[in-house]
């Protein structure tokens, strides 16, 4: 009899944190979506599309998402790109040096995301150390924009969420036979093919995992594209919180959480299902 | 000229040398095992003939062919790895078909010899699964396909059956055998265990530390093991330490304690070892006096442990149904001339 209670009680205490600070807020804020507002006032309960008319409407909030979505799968594939090729080397280094460049892989995770931020902006703002240096140099004549672009905020994302790439591909590397490379080459493959063909295959499921942890990171994320793209360059996170902070319009701002929240969660899904079949005997 | 011909490899790690001067020479078609305990340089010496370790010193020659510049992937050598190494995210055929694809052959052509593969090593029908799919013979199986279809000039075999519970083991030391046999391809095998050594190869090289410490084929390097270490890794033998007290023409006399015998071999120094094999020992007829410490049944057979006067040996005689000694008993153990063999400390 004890066998079976003692599973849920041992996850009572988990399961009571996420309801009462997990899911209670989600379900409040999602109530709060469909409550009115007006500047006279303030928040009225009751309930109205009227919101998510808006939030879906509204040219300015279409360039929003747009704007974050974009952004998290530029910020995705170039994770991609740097992050599993980088895995694939720490997992070819011999002992010492593997623990200490993972260590170095993990560097910006020690951070914090503020301090973080705001040294790119010191490096490579309009009068920050790399443009002062080029310009002393005489290479460029103006400042390289770099802060309050597109490009200043997927760079400085990519820094922040690159980690969880490496880590991602480097432990499905792990369960890699070494023997299929040395198999591979003896078949008479070259080890570009080997990797394209044999390697790669095998870390999908990594790669994906990493994609769906640095996308949603990434379309969610607030303090990076708040310092360094700044007001000029909003993303949805930023909007929600104007709406909360500035506006005081609480109902707008849950709308754009929701209307966030339901387009990554079907995106992530969609993605899985495609990438999960294509790679289907990778992942049993 | 030898198919395989291997002068003086060496291969070193830092200041440790795992192969240490190996000659070997294969003929073409042969069959040859590379036997020897764990890290006695038998899979340095298959890898550096693979090419995924570059030697020390020393030169690998395929087919009267300098190997020192060729790639692992331009050597035309099918191995079968430990592990079996396939491909979990291809199907069975295109495991097989691997090889071929990366030589360019048309799909036609190749379906058709993926076809011909599989069939030689009874998988047929199961062309469509995934690896995980199989048992862990059919796994080997595939391996073994995927390398032989590639009709390569060498096949390499690294420990292929240490994965495989006792039962499939021996199945498959005689499927690998039979199949070796018929495509008549120049094969090398490295493992530790003796039986399956013994079993498929047409010769057997014992490496020890580093070496070859002895070769030949199967039953003569038995009988004839020349050191402690090649006797005692081949099946099991009793060894005594002996002193040559005379010498006349391959027969020896040795003491050993208070006794003398006659044994044969060729052995330089007079500080030697005797090796009596527990299976060529028996209880009949006038022998050396002895007493049955413990009396093991082993099914077919019994195994006996004899206290002598020339120390403790271990006898197997074969279970014929009658009665054995009972422990406690007095025997006389006697062996013919020719098994009572010297060899190096």
């Amino acid at each position: 009899m004890a066998s079976r209670v003692a599973p849920y009680a041992l996850s009572a205490p988990a399961a009571a944190v996420l309801a009462a600070f997990m899911a209670a807020p989600l379900v409040m804020v999602l109530l709060l979506s469909f409550n009115s507002f007006t500047m006279a006032t303030g928040i009225q309960p009751g309930f109205t599309w009227a919101n998510y008319v808006e939030v879906l409407g509204d040219q300015y909030f279409h360039r929003i998402f747009g704007r974050t979505f974009l952004l998290a799968a530029v910020v995705t594939l170039v994770a991609v790109l740097i992050g599993a090729p980088e895995a694939y080397i720490i997992h070819r280094m011999r002992p010492p040096w593997r623990s200490i460049f993972l260590l170095v892989v993990l560097g910006p995770l020690l951070v914090s995301v503020i301090v973080r931020t705001l040294g790119w902006a010191v490096l490579l703002g309009n009068r920050g150390l790399v443009n002062a240096a080029l310009m002393n140099l005489g290479l460029i004549e103006r400042p390289a924009e770099f802060m309050y672009t597109f490009t200043g905020m997927a760079v400085a994302l990519v820094h922040v969420l690159v980690p969880f790439m490496v880590l991602s591909v480097w432990a499905s590397l792990r369960r890699l036979d070494p023997a299929v490379e040395a198999a591979g080459l003896s078949l008479g493959a070259s080890q570009m093919t080997v990797l394209r063909r044999i390697v790669l295959p095998q870390a999908m499921p990594g790669i994906l995992s990493g994609s769906l942890i640095v996308f949603t990171l990434a379309a969610s994320a607030f303090a990076t594209p708040a310092i360094v793209g700044g007001r000029r360059l909003k993303v949805a996170a930023m909007a929600a919180y104007d709406e909360f902070l500035n506006s005081q319009n609480w109902p707008l701002g849950a709308a754009i959480v929701v209307v966030l929240l339901l387009a990554m969660v079907t995106i992530v899904l969609g993605y899985n299902r495609i990438v999960e079949r294509r790679f289907r005997q990778v992942f049993q | 000229m030898p198919f395989l011909e291997i002068q003086g490899l060496v291969k070193r790690y830092g200041t440790v040398a795992a192969v240490d001067g190996v000659d070997l020479a294969v003929e073409r078609g042969e069959f040859l095992s590379l036997l020897g305990p764990s890290g006695c340089g038998k899979s340095t010496t298959l890898l550096a003939i693979a090419g995924f370790v570059e030697p020390s010193a020393g030169r690998i020659r395929i087919d009267g062919r300098e190997m020192a510049q060729v790639k692992p992937n331009r050597r035309n050598i099918g191995i079968v790895f430990q592990s079996f190494a396939l491909f979990p995210h291809m199907t069975v055929a295109e495991n097989v078909g691997f090889g071929l694809e990366m030589r360019r052959m048309p799909a036609g052509e190749r379906a058709g010899r993926v076809k011909e593969a599989l069939a030689l090593v009874r998988l047929g029908e199961l062309a469509d699964r995934y690896p995980k799919q199989l048992s862990g013979g059919q796994q080997q199986r595939v391996a073994l396909a995927r390398a032989l279809v590639i009709r390569p000039d060498l096949l390499l075999l690294d420990e292929p059956m240490s994965s495989l519970d006792a039962k499939l083991r021996e199945e498959m030391r005689v499927e690998i055998r039979d199949i070796q046999r018929r495509v008549a391809i120049t094969t090398i095998l490295v493992t530790h265990d003796q039986a399956e050594a013994l079993l498929m190869a047409d010769r057997v090289a014992v490496m020890d530390r580093g070496r070859i410490a002895r070769v030949g084929k199967p039953y003569e390097v038995y009988e004839d093991p020349g050191s402690a270490f090649v006797s005692n890794f081949l099946g099991r033998t009793n060894l005594i330490a002996a002193t040559v007290v005379g010498r006349d023409d391959g027969r020896l006399r040795l003491r050993i304690g208070e006794v003398e015998i006659d044994a044969r071999g060729e052995v330089d120094g007079d500080e030697v070892m005797l090796s009596l094999r527990p299976e060529r020992l028996s209880f009949d007829g006038a022998g050396l006096p002895g007493r049955v410490e413990s009396c093991l049944f082993m099914g077919g057979q019994w195994l006996y442990r004899v206290s002598t006067a020339i120390g403790e040996l271990v006898v197997i005689r074969p279970n014929e149904g009658g009665a054995h000694v009972a422990e406690g008993g007095a025997v006389r153990v006697a062996w013919p001339a020719e098994a009572a063999r010297v060899v190096h400390g």
